[in-house]
């Protein structure tokens, strides 16, 4: 067990590395123009470039400019830790950019992930259960039709009909507990909890659905079953506890899927959070903003993955690394 | 990005007895051919694909091209699009442009998009895949650990990166190899998505490679290269169909996602996800219910069709 922890966390660094080097060359490498040009935003003087070259160390060979990024990274900048660097489009630094928004981001993530497994799973394992009759065609159908419509567009549906129309549900933006109570936060938080849980749940009941078939067909389902326990006993006992394991690493092989989903149903619903800023960056030519959350969100998935891997050995003692 | 359906799911499928592929064909179609909801996808997405096809042809006989603007169809205080009215089917656009059109160049850019990724993604995937499970041992450990990092990336955020500093000259990327539109979409989603191919090809040619054809075929001297692509590759050719299938309507999404954000094909070219976010400009879509409603739909009928078929393919291989 420690030392597939060991290993893991060696492989972490690997990982790390990649994804570094990766955003590096398009931030650094790609880009028609020097980096500088790009950094100092629309309207950047010359003087301004000559001090972002010289403070990313742009006069340097590419790989010893790859080692000031990462060094700048992991040890810190002047602006603090993480280095995330500076926005000269928003004259602030990107660390306290990214810190103010960063919370709205998690409970819209968090609270999705709630309704999802809340809605996915108990379908999934009822589909599973009664195989092949209406329910079951029902409730697939209508996974399939959450898995295919487009997040966007499913929001603003959403929004037409129980805000505009029908007036039951609250309108866009995020309104904070502290300052508007805890009713009205979740009275606009409600809605893009729902939008952004529709499509990880229209998943989640299929895998949990072939999940569960697998294993009511396994020896000790049947066994279970021939010892005269009741089939609910069976259900939970047995079946849900060994199908729910793979519904584990799925997660957390979601969770960077789960970035893209934030990103979108923030815009839509006026959230603003770290993803509505990063498209807003991009759209503004705010390019050290929209590196560091590219960053932020790629290194905040591979550190979760690293969490699932070994919960994963935890709950499943048939795994043995070594 | 999101993983196209199913594909974590990646159990070997039976591979078909050394009898050959057709047979192992025959049996895929026939099984599909028994799934009536998954015919039902088949002839919605042929359908589609045919009306993407001969959109400039039925936008002529509607007499309204894709860019050409009808002012008098806004209406004359406020400057209001009109709904869908014998003239427009869908209605028009903030613009006074003809929806019905657009939505039809709209599915047009979609398919063209996510076909072309798909198949350059399915390239990269199919090549790398089998050196994988061909070769073995470091190749395989390098290019199995490559493509779960990519698996593992929030692929909105690169693409959404790769779109903005690609695009911010229009001298492109890469000394001008990389330019900003279409090409650039299609580059991106095949960058991200040729894992879940290689990942599939690697497991189906781990059970293939054991098979005493292949044995035969390096006893009689055939190369890696030759026993890889003549032996090997038919064996995997339904498993590949299935999950480019799979992977086309995930395009689709992500194209009209990164579209709908303002980082997709450029201005000019009509594009669904444009489209719904036109929709959104000063809340319009709370009156003009027409500009989010028949691109909206349209995109998911079309990604709904391929998912349908890809599901009652992946069934008909019995995966």
């Amino acid at each position: 067990m420690w030392r597939y922890v060991v290993r893991r966390l060696l492989w972490l660094v690997v990982t790390l590395l990649v994804v570094t080097a990766l955003t590096f060359v398009i931030y650094f490498v790609l880009p028609p123009v020097s980096p500088a040009v790009l950094f100092a935003g629309k309207e950047a003087t010359p003087a301004l470039i000559a001090t972002v070259t010289r403070n990313l160390g742009l006069n340097h060979p590419v790989w010893i400019q790859y080692l000031l990024f990462l060094k700048r990274l992991v040890l810190g900048d002047s602006y603090g830790w993480p280095g995330l660097g500076f926005s000269y489009v928003n004259h602030s630094s990107v660390l306290s950019l990214i810190a103010g928004r960063i919370l709205i981001t998690l409970t819209l993530a968090v609270g999705a992930a709630i309704v999802w497994l809340a809605i996915g799973i108990p379908i999934g394992v009822i589909s599973a259960v009664r195989r092949g009759s209406i329910w079951d065609r029902i409730a697939l159908g209508i996974a399939l039709f959450f898995v295919s419509a487009p997040v966007f567009w499913l929001g603003l549906v959403f929004l037409w009909l129980f805000w505009y129309k029908l007036g039951i549900a609250a309108g866009t933006g995020y309104y904070p507990p502290g300052q508007y109570g805890i009713l009205t936060w979740l009275n606009h938080m409600l809605m893009p909890w729902i939008v952004l849980a529709l499509l990880y749940a229209g998943w989640y009941a299929r895998m949990t659905r072939g999940s569960v078939l697998d294993t009511l067909n396994q020896d000790f389902v049947r066994t279970a079953r021939g010892k005269g326990l009741a089939e609910s006993r069976v259900l939970v006992r047995h079946v849900l506890r060994a199908s729910l394991t793979p519904t584990l690493t799925m997660f957390g092989m979601d969770l960077a899927a789960l970035v893209s989903g934030t990103v979108i149903v923030e815009v839509v619903f006026n959230l603003n959070g770290v993803g509505q800023w990063a498209v807003q960056a991009v759209l503004a030519d705010d390019i050290p903003s929209v590196l560091a959350v590219t960053l932020v969100a790629a290194l905040a998935v591979m550190l979760a993955n690293l969490v699932v891997d070994i919960l994963y050995v935890y709950v499943n003692p048939r795994i043995r690394y070594d | 990005m999101t993983a196209p359906v199913g594909l974590a799911a990646s159990a070997p499928a039976p591979v078909a007895e050394p009898i050959g592929s057709r047979t192992q064909w025959q049996q895929m179609v026939r099984r599909f051919r028994a799934d009536r909801f998954a015919m039902a996808g088949l002839v919605m997405v042929i359908f589609l694909a045919a009306v993407a096809v001969c959109a400039p042809l039925i936008a002529k006989l509607a007499g309204h091209g894709p860019n050409e603007l009808f002012p008098g169809q806004l209406s004359a205080g406020l400057g209001l699009p009109t709904g869908p009215s014998g003239r427009f089917y869908f209605g028009v656009d903030s613009d006074g442009r003809d929806l019905f059109v657009r939505c039809l160049y709209g599915l047009r850019t979609s398919l063209i998009i996510s076909l072309l990724a798909a198949a350059i993604a399915t390239a990269i995937g199919v090549t790398v895949g089998m050196a994988a499970g061909y070769f073995g041992g470091w190749i395989d450990t390098l290019i199995s650990r490559f493509a779960d990092i990519f698996l593992a990336l929030p692929v909105l955020l690169f693409a959404i990166s790769i779109s903005s500093v690609c695009s911010i000259s229009a001298r492109g990327c890469l000394a001008g190899t990389i330019q900003p539109g279409i090409g650039l979409v299609v580059l991106i989603l095949a960058l991200f998505t040729w894992p879940y191919i290689a990942r599939i090809v690697r497991g189906q040619t781990l059970v293939v490679r054991e098979q005493e054809f292949v044995n035969a075929a390096r006893g009689f001297g055939a190369s890696h290269l030759a026993t890889m692509f003549i032996e090997i590759l038919p064996n995997l050719t339904a498993q590949v169909i299935v999950y480019m299938t799979l992977i086309i309507p995930n395009n689709i999404l992500f194209e009209a996602a990164l579209s709908f954000l303002g980082v997709g094909v450029p201005q000019t070219t009509p594009s669904l996800g444009r489209m719904i976010a036109d929709a959104t400009n000063g809340s319009l879509f709370t009156y003009a219910w027409w500009m989010m409603l028949f691109p909206g739909v349209l995109l998911l009928l079309i990604t709904y069709s391929f998912n349908i078929v890809g599901d009652g393919l992946r069934d008909a291989i019995g995966g």
